[in-house]
């Protein structure tokens, strides 16, 4: 029986949410894939920045990009049998980046409305008369929230890839390098672990938004948004003005350094086809372990014992 | 005897006004209780209670548990409907029925699928699409499916049209009710469900005032009709309630025996409807003022 609600409870949400979880994604990767079908077709010209990282020295990329001595720009060299394989392997890396933004926003999104829509509509009269605690109602909720970004960044990215993948094959009408350029799906794997170790990061802030969506009476999202940049401008005011600190702003800064530090980390080393977290990454998930479990008792308690249906 | 609801000194507050005051109730299995009261009575409130969806103070158990700590475990054995257009607008016929054969151990697929037969109601229809009479259907059809000992049900036909509240009521009694069942109905349209009712509970103010069986209440009340001319005879025997009619009046006595047989010689005695009671119970008049 334990299964069977654990499943159904997940449908639930998928059905109650398809459009933020399915058609808002497949919109998504569409506009990319039309985005990068474009630039690659218009036969674009690369010039390298200073400080870019892309080794023109490396004989591999020596071989797709070719440098214009008119111009003196690089020109993607569609003649080269590797050069599908690169595009879709750039497209991932920066898709991922991309995605892995979206993801985070859809979710916020779900997580300020999951618990606030019933509410709204008085259909948690419907659900609060089926045998489910609102315990294990948060909870399914929270495990969707984790599993999203990187479900919903490993979906967006490999839909994009394939499609490119496609197009430009038929484009070319090479499709022997089809078979070669697939080999550059499994970077996804690698991007994927990296998404999965930065959800424990993000927790904590997609859980304080479900508590607004759980305690507002209007506008969850707002709220869930608007009242820690409230905090972080009076943090600044009374430091400004008075010579108060009452430290949001150096946490807020320290939090998102964290954050900044494992993307950077885990994707810059998904790039080269692994992952690793080689800071206190540990203590960190666990101080946010404790901060996600006091928001989510302080949700079941809401959802329990506010009397306002 | 064991009683299905048993509410003993419960009470619920909302700052300084009083919900429920020191009520006591007790329900059998096998009734169909009527929950009547006006607005603000107190009724959602201890159905609330009834239910675990709030905390009340005093002793409550409901099929010997406490709703707010055993929840789970009696809405396992208890179904409500709380409002007939609460049915998520998002979700379709089919994921509906899914949603509840996945979490409720009672439930019977093969039965939902029969009395959705009976309807226009289609797998592939989302509750949007629906009108609210067929969204009651829906969510009658799901309910009735549910094998539940105790079925609540919270105005279930608000804002219905006449066909479809005795459809409503038609269908819970031939195909839903059965002696090991109880149902027990707050509803403010009084008149629809008096030929259903086994039992019978006024409550006003947080109070109840009153508490009978149908039997009780035709055994314990009658009304009146009197011609004008022997409204002061009439009014010897202390009516709880009165209004005018065409040449005379109608009055409401708890009477005795040998008031009965006094006041059957002042005119034509019958039982009382459920809207006069309700009237005299809940509203309290000056007699002889009112119909001077």
């Amino acid at each position: 029986m334990f299964g069977a609600r654990l499943a159904v409870q997940l449908q639930r949400e998928y059905w109650e949410h398809r459009g933020l979880f399915l058609l808002l994604p497949l919109v998504c990767v569409l506009l990319v894939a039309g985005f990068w079908v474009l630039a690659v077709i218009s036969d674009p010209s690369i010039s390298q920045p200073r400080g870019s990282s892309i080794n023109v020295l490396d004989p591999q990329i020596q071989e797709i990009l070719r440098l214009d001595p008119s111009t003196n720009e690089y020109k993607v060299n569609f003649e080269s049998k590797k050069v599908v394989g690169f595009i879709i392997a750039l497209q991932q890396f920066m898709g991922w980046w991309f995605f892995t933004a979206v993801s985070v926003f859809l979710t916020l999104y779900y997580c300020s409305s999951c618990l606030f829509a019933d509410r709204k509509s008085r259909d948690i009269l419907f659900w609060r008369s089926m045998p489910v605690s609102e315990s294990f109602n948060v909870l399914i909720k929270l495990v969707v929230a984790t599993a999203s970004v990187p479900l919903l960044t490993l979906l967006m990215n490999t839909l994009t890839s394939m499609l490119l993948l496609l197009v430009v094959c038929t484009w070319l009408g090479d499709l022997s390098q089809f078979a070669a350029a697939l080999k550059s799906l499994s970077m996804l794997g690698s991007y994927f672990l990296g998404s999965v170790g930065l959800v424990p990061l993000i927790l904590p802030v997609f859980a304080w938004a479900m508590l607004t969506s759980a305690y507002t009476k209007k506008s969850p999202f707002l709220a869930a948004t608007f009242i820690p940049l409230i905090l972080l401008f009076a943090d600044r005011f009374l430091n400004s003005f008075m010579g108060i600190n009452i430290h949001v702003y150096e946490l807020v800064k320290a939090y998102f350094h964290t954050i900044a530090d494992v993307m950077h980390m885990s994707f810059g080393d998904a790039g080269n086809g692994y992952v690793s977290f080689a800071f206190n990454y540990s203590a960190d998930v666990a101080i946010y372990g404790v901060i996600v479990a006091v928001l989510l008792g302080a949700m079941i308690w809401l959802r329990n014992n506010r009397y306002e249906i | 005897m064991d009683y299905l609801i048993s509410a003993k000194s419960v009470s619920k507050r909302y700052g300084k006004k009083v919900a429920l005051d020191n009520i006591d109730l007790q329900i059998g299995a096998g009734k169909v209780v009527g929950l009547i009261g006006p607005n603000g009575a107190g009724k959602t409130t201890l159905l609330k209670g009834i239910l675990g969806l709030a905390p009340v103070d005093g002793e409550l158990t409901v099929l010997g548990m406490n709703p707010q700590r055993d929840r789970v475990k009696l809405l396992e054995r208890v179904s409500f409907i709380a409002d007939t257009a609460t049915l998520p607008q998002w979700i379709s016929v089919r994921e509906l029925i899914a949603y509840t054969e996945g979490v409720h151990p009672r439930f019977s697929r093969i039965q939902c699928l029969k009395y959705l037969a009976e309807t226009s109601i289609t797998l592939t229809d989302k509750v949007r699409s629906l009108s609210k009479g067929m969204v009651t259907q829906l969510h009658l059809a799901l309910i009735m499916s549910i094998d539940s000992e105790l079925l609540v049900l919270d105005e279930p036909t608000l804002g219905l049209d006449i066909l479809y509240r005795k459809q409503f009521y038609e269908n819970l009694l031939n195909d839903y009710y059965d002696a090991q069942k109880t149902i027990l109905i707050t509803t403010h349209q009084v008149e629809e469900i008096e030929t259903i009712l086994t039992d019978l509970v006024f409550i006003n103010q947080g109070n109840i005032v009153l508490d009978a069986s149908m039997e009780q209440v035709a055994a314990q009340y009658v009304e009146l009709h009197v011609d004008a001319n022997y409204k002061e005879h009439a009014l010897v025997h202390n009516p709880i309630h009165s209004r005018r009619l065409l040449g005379g009046f109608s009055m409401l006595f708890e009477p005795n025996e040998q008031q009965r047989e006094s006041l059957a010689q002042l005119g034509k005695i019958t039982t009382p409807s459920l809207s006069e009671l309700f009237v005299a119970k809940i509203k309290p008049q000056h007699i002889a003022k009112e119909i001077a």
